[in-house]
């Protein structure tokens, strides 16, 4: 049976108690598009930069992985 | 794996042409292929018998090399030998083809060797025999030791400019993570990519392009989607001598990237010698400096010298002698040869940090634009050969050149001498001050520390005189270095060591702190999120190198890099969704990951039942609500669905109650007339459909009275409306 794809979202990635720390955060929250499982989270590509300005406003600055 | 097994992945033609090489009797009498790689086998195997070759050293080295080149062909093996810096390449490859050691697998094959087919064609595929190469180790090279000049012999020195390169290239590589850098069909930077580069690196276009050229050579930015986009840093990239390292092995073995030598001057070398040539000199060039024998300083002209006795068609490729009429035969061609040989070293070289440039005249002087020596070309005809009766060729003595080079350490890093960077110690005079600034002299302060500190810290302008060189550490700067692919732990090290003392404590402090809260949380563009059954599957197909495992079933990887169903949160909205009349939600596609955040703000329950919450809707704007809902729906939403959601919205205004007195008439016609008369107009309201007239309040008596006037008795109406 093949996987599913899920496709067209940027991915956050984090240690499960440092995301849900970070998502603490009402604006950044906000932004979140999904969350499928403990120390992973999605935000519509749209919302990238709003989340990472969000995210170096309160200090953290995320490693950025480009895909294809 | 064994011989016979490596045999066995030859081709039948190639196992038989070595055997009959070794033993044409036998091969006559070998029938099926096992038999054949039987008796090769054994052959190969006899070091006796291998030893019996006579093998000169050159010979060795060949086939050293044949062994260590996977899809090996004529001219990368010439190449290879010639970058080792060895002589008579094509008589040793000759010998080695005439032997059986090396097989020609496109040339016909049989009792008559092709010699001349193999050598004419530089993509002819060759076959070394594979027990070979591990009987001959590849040894090191001997040096080239030529006269040392004195350093006082030395009047003028530029130092090599490898830092600044690297910090270009790096410049680069941020810029096209910067820009959306469009490239053409052809592969080549469009015009609005090329001057947004030249205006962020303020360069010329042509160096832009060239430091370009050497970032795609090096791997560090490659073409995605028609886009100029960067590459993960490697790890072995994030020191200056590992990053020129890259670039310097991608920039001699691609014979299609072009030499800087044009970038200062047009030399009239550079038109003379063509791509295919230029490439393989390189190799021979460098190679020719890897072998150098000494830190001091040495002339040009002997390396040049040196090269040429290497390869003496260096830089003419193999077209060369149908394009040209002399053939590299005449004097003209030798001037070309050297003119593009010290252009490469003295600034190809140069640039890349391999050497510090040296002038023995008091003044620079550069000798690339020698006059070109006609007299002789009357010698030669057109289409290459001596003219016919001409006179012997008179003495031609090359005009001398003044540079000399000298190898840097760096340099040896960059040529793979070295390992990385040694650690130098305390650097006198090197400051990291409370205030952010760090300066450094330039003369000591190691060229790696340098380009680290140009990537992590401000520079400060210097003059051009200034024996030091400043910059600030400040926050924005250090974080992007980070995400470059910066060590920050190991720069603050290498910041304490080069002080002598650990760094200020505020400094330290601070720049941890920087360094903490980045990449606590990582952000994957351009990726798949791949969802398998269990931990099980996912960790089968959780091997290559850029895929991440999340928690227990998850999987990200590179964008395509998995096939299966996909769920595109990108494109038209998922019709996950039916919305029936009793304000329940049915999740028809559970596996939607947007559903939960979509529908838990508005329904009660979870799972793939859900229900509308009218304590939840309250105060929200309907229609935005209802526009997303009709989008995800995958049945249209009836109205009733829709004035429920409105209602539980607060979106419907209040609906208006009271107790009237109703005149019910016989038709229409008369209860307007009626309304009409003066008797009853100040008592009517209004009228309704079907002769019913609605009075003001409080005047039945009046309006009975009203009617009686007029001979119309009242009955009860409610009865007569409801009949």
């Amino acid at each position: 049976m093949p996987p599913l794809v899920h496709r067209g979202l940027v991915w956050i990635t984090a240690d499960p108690s440092a995301l849900d720390l970070l998502l603490a955060d009402p604006q950044l929250a906000r932004l979140v598009a999904a969350r499928p499982a403990p120390g992973l989270a999605a935000v519509r590509p749209a919302d990238q930069a709003r989340f990472t300005a969000r995210l170096a406003k309160i200090g953290q600055v995320p490693r950025l992985v480009e895909g294809a | 794996m064994n011989l016979a097994e490596t045999l066995d992945g030859y081709a039948a033609d190639a196992l038989n042409a070595m055997l009959r090489v070794w033993d044409l009797d036998t091969a006559k009498r070998a029938g099926t292929k096992t038999e054949r790689i039987r008796l090769l086998t054994a052959i190969l195997s006899d070091t006796e018998r291998l030893g019996d070759a006579r093998l000169t050293p050159g010979e060795r080295i060949m086939l050293a090399l044949a062994g260590r080149h996977p899809n090996l062909r004529t001219g990368t093996l010439l190449r290879a030998f010639r970058a080792r810096g060895e002589a008579d390449a094509e008589s040793t490859l000759k010998g080695l083809v005439g032997c059986g050691l090396l097989l020609c697998l496109d040339s016909e094959w049989g009792t008559k060797i092709a010699l001349d087919d193999v050598m004419r064609r530089t993509g002819a595929r060759l076959a070394v025999a594979p027990g070979l190469p591990e009987l001959l180790p590849l040894s090191t090279p001997a040096p080239i030791c030529p006269a040392p000049v004195p350093d006082v012999g030395i009047r003028a020195v530029r130092p090599h400019r490898g830092a600044e390169t690297g910090a270009r290239i790096l410049a680069l590589v941020a810029c096209a993570a910067r820009r959306k850098l469009r490239v053409n069909v052809g592969g080549d930077l469009g015009n609005p990519a090329l001057e947004a580069l030249v205006r962020d690196l303020e360069l010329p276009p042509m160096h832009v392009v060239w430091l370009l050229e050497l970032a795609r050579a090096g791997g560090l930015v490659d073409v995605r989607d028609r886009l100029l986009r960067p590459v993960e840093l490697p790890a072995d990239a994030r020191t200056l001598g590992g990053l020129l390292a890259r670039v310097h092995a991608g920039f001699v073995a691609r014979s299609t990237l072009k030499d800087d030598i044009d970038l200062d001057a047009p030399t009239y070398g550079y038109r003379v010698i063509t791509e295919s040539g230029a490439g393989a000199a390189r190799g021979v060039l460098h190679g020719v400096l890897a072998r150098l024998g000494t830190d001091g300083w040495v002339r040009v002209d002997d390396l040049v010298d040196a090269a040429l006795r290497i390869d003496r068609r260096l830089g003419l490729g193999e077209l060369e002698r149908y394009r040209y009429s002399t053939a590299g035969d005449c004097p003209s061609d030798w001037l070309a040869q050297r003119e593009y040989a010290r252009g490469a070293l003295t600034q190809a070289a140069w640039r890349l940090g391999l050497v510090d440039v040296g002038s023995t005249e008091a003044e620079w002087h550069t000798p690339l634009h020698p006059e070109r020596p006609y007299e002789y070309d009357g010698l030669f005809r057109e289409g290459g050969g001596r003219r016919p009766g001409a006179p012997a060729l008179p003495a031609w003595t090359p005009p001398p050149c003044g540079l000399c080079v000298r190898l840097t350490p760096l340099g040896r890093r960059v040529l793979g001498l070295t390992a990385d960077e040694p650690a130098t110690g305390a650097i006198p005079g090197f400051l990291v001050a409370m205030d952010f600034e760090v300066v450094g002299p330039v003369a000591t302060t190691p060229p790696g520390l340098t380009f680290r500190l140009d990537q992590a810290a401000r520079p400060i302008p210097i003059g051009p005189g200034d024996p030091v060189r400043r910059w600030k550490l400040e926050r924005e700067r250090w974080l992007a270095a980070l995400q470059g692919g910066l060590d920050g732990a190991a720069l603050l090290a290498d910041l304490a060591e080069a002080l002598g003392r650990p760094l200020p404590g505020n400094v330290a402090d601070t720049l941890a702190g920087w360094a903490n809260n980045y990449g606590v949380t990582t952000l994957f563009a351009g990726h798949d999120l791949i969802a398998y059954a269990d931990r099980a599957a996912r960790d089968a197909a959780a091997r290559g190198p850029r895929t991440v495992a999340i928690a227990d079933r998850w999987l990200l990887v590179p964008r395509g890099g998995v096939n299966g169903t996909v769920l595109h949160y990108g494109g038209p909205p998922i019709r996950s969704l039916e919305i029936l009349e009793d304000a329940t939600v049915k999740v028809l596609v559970t596996a939607d990951l947007l559903v939960p955040s979509e529908l838990d703000p508005i329904t009660e329950g979870a799972g793939a039942t859900r229900r509308l919450s009218a304590a939840k809707l309250r105060g929200r704007p309907a229609e935005p609500l209802l526009d997303a809902l009709r989008a995800r729906a995958a049945t249209p939403m009836s109205p009733t669905t829709e004035v429920l959601i409105r209602g539980w919205c607060g979106d419907i205004p209040p609906a208006g109650l009271a107790a009237v007195d109703l005149l019910q008439l016989e038709d229409a016609t008369t209860a307007e007339a009626l309304a009409a008369r003066p008797e009853l107009a100040p008592y009517v309201q209004g009228a309704l459909y079907g002769g019913v007239l609605v009075l003001r309040p409080n005047c039945r008596p009046a309006v009975v009275r009203a009617l009686g006037s007029l001979g119309i008795g009242v009955a009860n109406a409610l009865e007569y409306a409801l009949k």
